[in-house]
């Protein structure tokens, strides 16, 4: 349920950037490559470890 | 073929590399190939239906492309409707007409045996059957060319990055890019390779893992209290949100790579004001689907205000449908265009109450208010949806008669 939350605020903070600061992206796309790397391997990584692999079906396949 | 499977993972790599690896002539070759393979992955046979759609709609554009007799075309075109419909209505819609008939006659102390089909829902079904009737509908309205490359409109109907949820995307605008010799782009492919990664931490980490929390509570709801049944819901809300839009990020950024563009299914839909903004920003390929096919043909908001106001409910009603065959996506999707055109009538007063309270003088205040309100009015409406998800187990009467489905949904999900 922590996890759950958390991702959910994440979620909304993307989301929230998207919305109210759109030059957000293109600016984290001009940073130092290390930057970058370091952001997508930290998304691997929650990906990885807090990610669930159960073979879920997409919700919206049964449409 | 799921997208989070390995078998994707292995999937994809694989295609973008022969796709450019071959000479220009022979990728739409490969992409079809791959395509249906992507499809036969889940159930061979199902692929008939699909060739079957493709050729029918081949042949009606190229018959309509043939005259300029208006009643001929429309001859055409009704057959188009009439068999990609049918076929739609023979495998989605049989059973629950069926059973709807049955209690309805039951009613009347009529028993009616009815068959009963059981057939597998094919996946997909609805969007591809959307993006086929589209293109007769655009043939025949003018505002396409007949395809005449039966390849390249057979690849239009199963591109596999959107063939089995979306975006339903239009002929105009996807059939053009198949001709465009593709040449491998860095920034393209990385830019695609990042709406992947987005479009996976939705699915497996905020998606699934909320599932783990909702079909936990909603699989025992007669255990659970009001408080976690809304912490419930409202995780379903995100679960169903992060579902969808985590399969289009995937979508859009794997056709990305080969170069190909799809158009935007989602834009940040909660932090929509109204109910009519939410569905500019949800699912915003079927909704344009239905707003050009069906809302604009049945006079759009260039009516009288209570035959508006009955379109904008066929309109919901069709789209509830859509989604599936049960009462409960019915009701879901007619709450919201209740709520659009209950937002209408009541707008000058709710204006004028805003006014005499003077919020719109804070309008950070006033648009929290309003974003809120939206959110909770979609996850309200979303109870219903949940229905349909999840076997239910209220003693009432009321969640039997809702819950006339085809198939066990949940069992779909798993």
């Amino acid at each position: 349920m922590i996890y759950g939350a958390l991702a959910i605020m994440a979620l909304m903070l993307v989301d929230a950037m998207r919305e109210f600061f759109p030059e957000a992206m293109p600016r984290f796309k001009r940073q130092h490559v290390v930057v970058r790397f370091a952001s997508y391997a930290a998304i691997v990584m929650l990906i990885v470890t807090i990610g669930v692999f159960d073979g879920a079906q997409f919700i919206y396949f049964q449409f | 073929m799921l997208f989070n499977s390995l078998h994707f993972v292995i999937f994809l790599p694989v295609v973008v590399g022969l796709f450019f690896a071959l000479p220009h002539r022979w990728r739409t070759h490969f992409l079809l190939i791959a395509s249906y393979y992507f499809y036969m992955c889940w159930k061979p046979e199902y692929v008939v239906l699909i060739a079957l759609s493709t050729v029918i709609d081949y042949t009606v554009g190229i018959r309509m492309g043939m005259t300029t007799e208006q009643a001929v075309r429309k001859k055409w075109l009704t057959l188009s409707l009439i068999a990609n419909f049918g076929l739609l209505f023979a495998f989605k819609y049989f059973n629950f007409f069926n059973e709807n008939v049955r209690v309805v006659l039951a009613h009347f102390n009529v028993f009616y045996d009815s068959p009963t089909f059981h057939l597998l829902l094919p996946v997909g079904i609805s969007f591809y059957t959307f993006q086929t009737v589209s293109y007769s509908i655009d043939v025949y309205r003018g505002n396409q060319e007949p395809e005449h490359n039966f390849r390249m409109f057979a690849l239009y109907v199963s591109f596999f990055p959107q063939l089995v949820a979306g975006p339903i995307e239009r002929s105009t605008r996807l059939l053009p890019q198949f001709y465009e010799k593709q040449s491998f782009d860095a920034q393209r492919a990385a830019s695609g390779l990042r709406r992947i990664l987005w479009g996976m931490f939705q699915k497996v980490v905020v998606a699934d893992r909320l599932s783990i929390y909702v079909d936990s509570v909603y699989n025992n709801q007669v255990h659970h209290g009001g408080l976690t049944l809304i912490v419930a819901t409202l995780f379903f809300v995100f679960q169903v949100y992060c579902d969808f839009a985590g399969y289009t990020n995937i979508a859009i950024g794997s056709a990305r790579i080969m170069g190909y563009s799809l158009m935007e299914n989602f834009r940040q839909p909660f932090f929509a004001k109204s109910i009519a903004e939410f569905w500019q920003r949800w699912h915003i390929s079927l909704l344009a689907w239905f707003r050009d096919y069906l809302y604009i043909p049945l006079g759009g908001n260039r009516v009288p205000r209570w035959r508006w106001y009955l379109n904008t409910m066929i309109v919901f009603v069709l789209c509830g449908l859509w989604h599936g065959a049960a009462w409960t996506y019915v009701i879901t999707l007619s709450l919201h265009g209740f709520f659009i055109v209950f937002g209408n009538i009541t707008g000058p007063i709710r204006k004028r109450a805003v006014g005499l309270l003077g919020i719109e003088k804070v309008p950070l205040l006033h648009n929290i208010g309003r974003t809120s309100l939206t959110f909770s009015l979609f996850a309200f409406s979303l109870i219903f949806f949940a229905l349909s998800q999840f076997p239910t187990q209220f003693p009432s009467s009321a969640s039997s008669s809702l819950s006339i489905t085809v198939s066990s949904s949940a069992s779909l999900r798993r």
